[in-house]
C-alpha cells in the first residue's frame, strides 16, 4: 500500500474532533482522530479567488495519538491550565512553572468536558458518570456543587445512558447548559434546577456553546462548532464532525464551503 | 431858569402829544426816531417831576396859604401832564415791543427757510453718493466673457482692431478692442462650424449611398455563394462551413476566441490530425454577447483555461459578506457557463489503430525488451535496460500471479460460505464469533454506484470501473450486515475497501452512525495488523473476519446501552473493559489476543 492510497483511505474515515481559531482570527486549527493537526488559512479560503487548494491545510503535523480523554481550558489570567482527564480527576497545572498545583477528584468516571467560570476561580465539569460538578479551583478537594441531569426527571433519558458530554456557562454565569445522553438543558445556577429542556428526540449532544443569545447545539456526529469572533472581517461559523470536511458558514445560515482535512 | 427849560420841554411834549394825538403813524415814526435810552430818561424825569410836584403840593397844603389853591391847581395840572406823558411813553414802549417782535418773527422765518434749504442739499448729496456707489458696483456683461490674454491679443489681433497707440494707455478702450476681437473670432469660428457641418452632411449622404450599394451587393453575393456550393462539395473544400464556424466564433469569449483561432491556424498550417470544433447553443451565445461583458467592480478575477476541453471558468469570490441583490444577480451572470465551447481533439491515427491490433504497449514489457523512450524518440534496444528491469519485473509478475491465485482460492471458500482464516492468523481473532458469513457474491460497478452508503467512497475516488466488486452479507439474529467490497487491481498491495450497511431495526451506515464509520475504519485503514511481513495474501479473508468480529462488538455494545424491555436478543459474549469511550462513544473494536479482552483503539 502506497502512502497516498493510505492517506486517501484515512481521509474517508476522518473525524474532526476539535478546532480552534487563532487569536488573530486568520487561521483555523483542527485535529482529527488520527492525531493529526492541520492549520487552515481562513483569509485565503474566504478570498475571492479561493479554489480547491486554498481549502486544504497550509500546514499540518502529527500530534500525539493519545487515547486520553482530555478537556483543556485556560483560566482568564492565563497562568493555569486545567485538564479533565481519563483518570476521573481534574488536574491543574501552573503554566509558568509547569508544576501540578492541585487535583480535583470526585467524579466516578472520566470527564468529557470542562469549562471555567468566575474568571477561572471555579470550574464546571461534565462526566461519563452522569453528573455535572462545580469546583472551586483554589480550594481543591470535593466538588462545591453537584448537578445530576441523568437522574433528574425533567432531563433524564435512561435509554441513552447517563453520560454528560458537554457543558458551558453563559457570560453572566447565571445559567449553565449541559447535554449528552440526558436532554440538553439549561440550569439555573443559583437554584441548581433545570429551567429549560431543549428537546431533540433520539439525538445525543456532543457540543454546546453560548453565542450571543442563541445556543448552537449539535447532534451525535458533529463534534465541534466554533465561531471566529476574533476578526470582524473573517467572522464565520465552522462545524466539524465525523467527516474529513469542515463546513464553513459565512452567514450562520447555510454552508458556504468545506475545508478538507487532506494532510 | 430851570422852570423855563422845563416849561419849554413841556411845550415840546405837548406838541408831541398833539402830534401823537393826531395819528398812530406819527407815534411809530417817533419810535423809530428816538432811541430806547432817551425814553427811559424821559420816563425817569417824568416820575421825578411827579414826585417833586406832589411833594410841593404837600408842602403848600401844609403851609395852608390861601392863594396856594391856585398854585396847587397849577401843580395838579403839571402832574396830570406828566401822567399823560407817562401814558404816552407806555404806548410807545408797546409799539416798540410789537415792532421788535415782528422783526424777530421775520428773522426766524428766514432762518427756517435756510435750514430747509440746507437739509435739501444734504439729502441731495446723500442721494448722489448712493448713485455713485451704484455706478461703481455695476458689472458689465463683458466681464463674464473669457477674453484672450492681453499679450496674445496684441500678437494676434490686426492693428485696426487692437489700435495699440490708443489702447495701451486707455484701459477702457483696450477692453473694448479686446471685445471686438473676441466677436470677430467668434464669427470666424461660427463660419467654420457651419462649413464642417455641411461637410459632414455631405459625407453622411455619401455613406448612405455607399451603404445602399453594399446592401444591394449582399443578395448578389449570396446567390454567387449558393451557386459555388456544388463546386465546393466537388472539390472537398468546405469554405462555407468554415465561414459559418468563423461567424459563430465571434460570439466566443475573448480567451476562447484566441484559442480557437490559434488552433485553427495551427491545424491549417501544420497538423491535419488536430480537430477543432465549436459546440453549443449559438442563439444563447448571441444573447450573452449582446448583453455585453459582465463586470463586478471587485478585485482579482482570474480566468482560467483548460487545455483540452475548454470552458470558461470565472472564479470570483466576494470578500464582502453582505452583497446586495443587484450584485448577487451580476455574480450569478458571471458564473453562468458560456453556452459555446471549443473542442480540440488530438488524434493519433497510428496509435489508436495499433492498440486494437497488437494490444497495449506496456511499459514493463518495453523495458524488458530493452526499449526506453526517454526523449520520445525511439532508440535502439539496449540490453542494459532489459538487464536492470527484468529481475524485478519478473518477481513482481510472479508475486501478483501468486496473489491472484491465493485470492481465487479465498474467493472460492467465501462463496461456499466459510471464512478461510489460516492458522497463522487465528490468534488475531477470538475463538467464538456469533456472527457468520451468510453469502458472498460477485457484484458490478453499476450496482456499487447505486448503493446509498457507497457515495462517500465514490466521491473520494477510491473505486473505479477496473476494480473487482463483491457483495457480502453477515448475519447475527435479526441483524444483518451488507458489505460492498472493492478489490483493486493492485491487491494485495492496496487493501480492499469495505462499505458497510447494518440493518438492525433501522439501516445504519457511516453516514448516519459514527460507530459504523469507525467499524469501516477498523477494517479499511487499520489493516496492517492483519498481515505478516512476508505475505499479504490473506488480507481479504482477515479483513472479512475482522468485520465479523466488529459486528459482534457493535451489536453487543449497542444492545447493552439500549436497555430494552423484555429478553435481550443479542447476549453479551465478549469481554470489554468499557462499552464506550470519549465523546464519540467509540466502541471497543480492538481485540487483544493476549488477554482475550476487547479494548479501545
Amino acid at each position: 500500500m502506497t502512502g497516498t492510497d493510505r492517506s486517501k483511505r484515512q481521509l474517508l474515515h476522518t473525524t474532526v474532533f476539535a478546532q480552534c481559531f487563532s487569536p488573530c482570527g486568520k487561521y483555523l486549527v483542527a485535529a482529527n482522530n488520527y492525531g493529526q493537526i492541520a492549520v487552515y488559512s481562513i483569509v485565503a479560503a474566504l478570498s475571492p479567488n479561493a479554489d480547491e487548494e486554498t481549502r486544504k491545510p497550509i500546514y499540518s503535523f502529527d500530534g500525539s495519538k493519545g487515547s486520553m480523554d482530555l478537556a483543556v481550558t485556560e483560566t482568564d489570567t492565563g497562568t493555569e491550565l486545567l485538564a479533565g482527564c481519563g483518570d476521573n480527576n481534574v488536574h491543574i497545572w501552573d503554566i509558568e512553572s509547569g508544576n501540578l498545583t492541585s487535583t480535583l477528584s470526585g467524579h466516578k468516571d472520566y470527564i468529557h468536558c470542562l469549562c471555567t467560570k468566575n474568571a477561572g476561580r471555579e470550574c464546571v465539569t461534565a462526566s461519563e458518570d452522569g453528573t455535572v460538578r462545580i469546583w472551586d479551583c483554589r480550594q481543591g478537594g470535593e466538588a462545591v456543587q453537584i448537578l445530576d441531569p441523568s437522574s433528574h426527571e425533567a432531563t433524564a433519558r435512561p435509554s441513552l445512558g447517563k453520560w454528560v458530554a458537554c457543558v458551558t456557562c453563559d457570560v453572566n454565569e447565571d445559567w449553565l447548559v449541559c447535554g449528552g445522553a440526558p436532554h440538553l438543558s439549561a440550569w439555573h445556577l443559583r437554584s441548581l434546577s433545570p429551567m429549560t429542556t431543549y428537546n431533540s428526540p433520539g439525538a445525543t449532544h456532543n457540543f454546546a456553546m453560548y453565542h450571543e443569545d442563541l445556543v448552537p447545539c449539535s447532534a451525535t456526529s458533529v463534534f465541534s462548532v466554533a465561531i471566529n469572533s476574533k476578526s470582524e472581517c473573517n467572522k464565520v461559523l465552522s462545524v466539524a464532525g465525523s467527516s474529513s470536511k469542515i463546513d464553513i458558514c459565512t452567514n450562520f445560515g447555510y454552508k458556504a464551503f468545506s475545508l478538507v482535512f487532506d494532510v | 431858569m430851570e422852570i423855563s427849560k422845563e416849561a419849554s420841554e413841556k411845550k415840546r411834549k405837548r406838541t408831541i402829544k398833539i402830534e401823537s394825538g393826531t395819528s398812530g403813524g406819527a407815534e411809530e415814526e417817533e419810535v423809530e426816531q428816538r432811541k430806547v435810552g432817551q425814553e427811559v430818561t424821559l420816563f425817569h424825569s417824568a416820575c421825578d417831576d411827579i414826585t417833586r410836584t406832589i411833594k410841593e403840593i404837600k408842602a403848600l397844603k401844609e403851609s395852608s396859604d390861601k392863594d396856594m389853591k391856585v398854585e396847587i391847581e397849577g401843580k395838579k395840572l403839571e402832574v396830570m401832564l406828566q401822567v399823560v406823558m407817562l401814558k404816552k411813553l407806555n404806548r410807545l414802549s408797546h409799539i416798540r415791543c410789537k415792532k421788535v417782535k415782528d422783526k424777530t418773527t421775520e428773522v426766524k422765518n428766514m432762518i427756517d427757510k435756510s435750514q430747509l434749504q440746507l437739509q435739501n442739499l444734504l439729502y441731495e448729496i446723500l442721494h448722489l453718493e448712493k448713485e455713485i456707489v451704484k455706478c461703481l458696483a455695476f458689472r458689465s456683461k463683458d466681464e463674464e466673457i473669457d477674453l484672450v490674454p492681453e499679450e496674445q491679443f496684441y500678437k494676434e489681433a490686426p492693428p485696426e482692431i487692437s489700435k495699440p497707440e490708443e489702447t495701451e494707455a486707455n484701459q477702457h478702450k483696450l477692453t473694448l478692442a479686446r471685445l471686438d476681437w473676441e466677436l470677430e473670432q467668434r464669427k470666424q469660428l461660427a463660419a467654420r462650424l457651419q462649413e464642417a457641418e455641411q461637410k459632414r452632411e455631405q459625407m453622411d449622404a455619401n455613406n448612405r449611398t455607399t451603404h445602399e450599394q453594399l446592401d444591394n451587393l449582399q443578395p448578389k453575393l449570396n446567390s454567387i455563394l449558393q451557386s459555388t456550393k456544388p463546386v465546393q462539395d466537388y472539390l472537398n473544400m468546405p469554405f462555407d462551413a468554415v465561414r459559418e464556424e468563423h461567424m459563430i466564433a465571434q460570439y466566443l469569449p475573448h480567451p476562447l476566441f484566441v484559442l480557437y483561432m490559434q488552433t485553427c491556424a495551427y491545424r491549417d498550417a501544420a497538423d491535419k490530425g488536430l480537430d477543432v470544433k465549436l459546440e453549443g447553443d449559438v442563439d444563447k451565445a448571441k444573447s450573452v454577447a449582446s448583453a455585453g461583458p459582465v463586470t463586478i467592480d471587485e478585485e482579482s478575477d482570474s480566468e482560467q483555461e483548460e487545455q483540452e476541453e475548454v470552458e470558461k471558468k470565472n472564479k470570483k469570490r466576494s470578500r464582502r459578506k453582505t452583497a446586495d441583490v443587484q450584485k448577487a444577480d451580476k455574480k450569478s451572470k458571471v458564473f453562468v457557463r458560456h453556452p459555446l465551447s471549443v473542442v480540440v481533439q488530438v488524434t493519433c491515427e497510428e496509435f489508436r489503430d495499433y492498440v486494437g491490433q497488437f494490444g497495449h504497449p506496456y511499459l514493463w514489457a518495453q523495458k524488458m525488451g530493452g526499449l526506453q523512450f526517454l526523449s520520445g524518440e525511439p532508440g535502439a534496444p539496449q540490453s542494459t535496460v532489459a538487464r536492470h528491469s527484468l529481475p524485478s519485473t519478473v518477481s513482481r509478475l510472479r508475486r501478483r500471479l501468486q496473489s491472484r491465485l491465493e485470492l481465487l482460492t479465498q474467493l472460492a471458500a467465501l462463496e461456499r460460505g466459510t471464512v478461510p482464516v489460516s492458522s497463522k492468523y487465528q490468534s488475531l481473532f477470538p475463538v467464538k464469533l456469533s456472527s457468520s458469513l451468510k453469502s458472498w457474491a460477485r457484484s458490478t460497478y453499476p450496482d456499487f454506484l447505486e448503493c446509498p452508503y457507497t457515495q462517500r467512497a465514490i466521491e473520494a475516488r477510491t473505486a473505479g470501473e477496473g476494480d473487482l466488486y463483491f457483495r457480502a452479507v453477515i448475519e447475527r439474529g435479526s441483524a444483518n450486515l451488507t458489505a460492498q467490497i472493492v478489490v483493486g487491481p493492485d491487491y494485495p498491495i492496496e487493501a480492499p475497501l469495505f462499505c458497510v450497511n447494518i440493518s438492525w431495526g433501522s439501516n445504519r451506515t457511516a453516514l448516519n452512525d459514527i460507530h459504523v464509520q469507525e467499524l469501516e475504519e477498523e477494517v479499511n485503514v487499520q489493516y496492517e495488523e492483519l498481515v505478516h511481513a512476508g505475505s499479504r495474501d490473506q488480507l481479504l479473508t482477515n479483513q472479512l473476519q475482522r468485520l465479523v468480529m466488529c459486528l459482534d462488538v457493535y451489536l453487543e455494545t449497542e444492545s447493552l446501552t439500549a436497555s430494552q424491555e423484555g429478553p435481550v436478543e443479542i447476549a453479551k459474549e465478549k469481554v470489554f473493559t468499557r462499552t464506550a469511550r470519549g465523546r464519540q462513544r467509540t466502541k471497543p473494536y480492538k481485540y487483544s489476543s493476549d488477554t482475550g479482552i476487547f479494548t479501545h483503539r
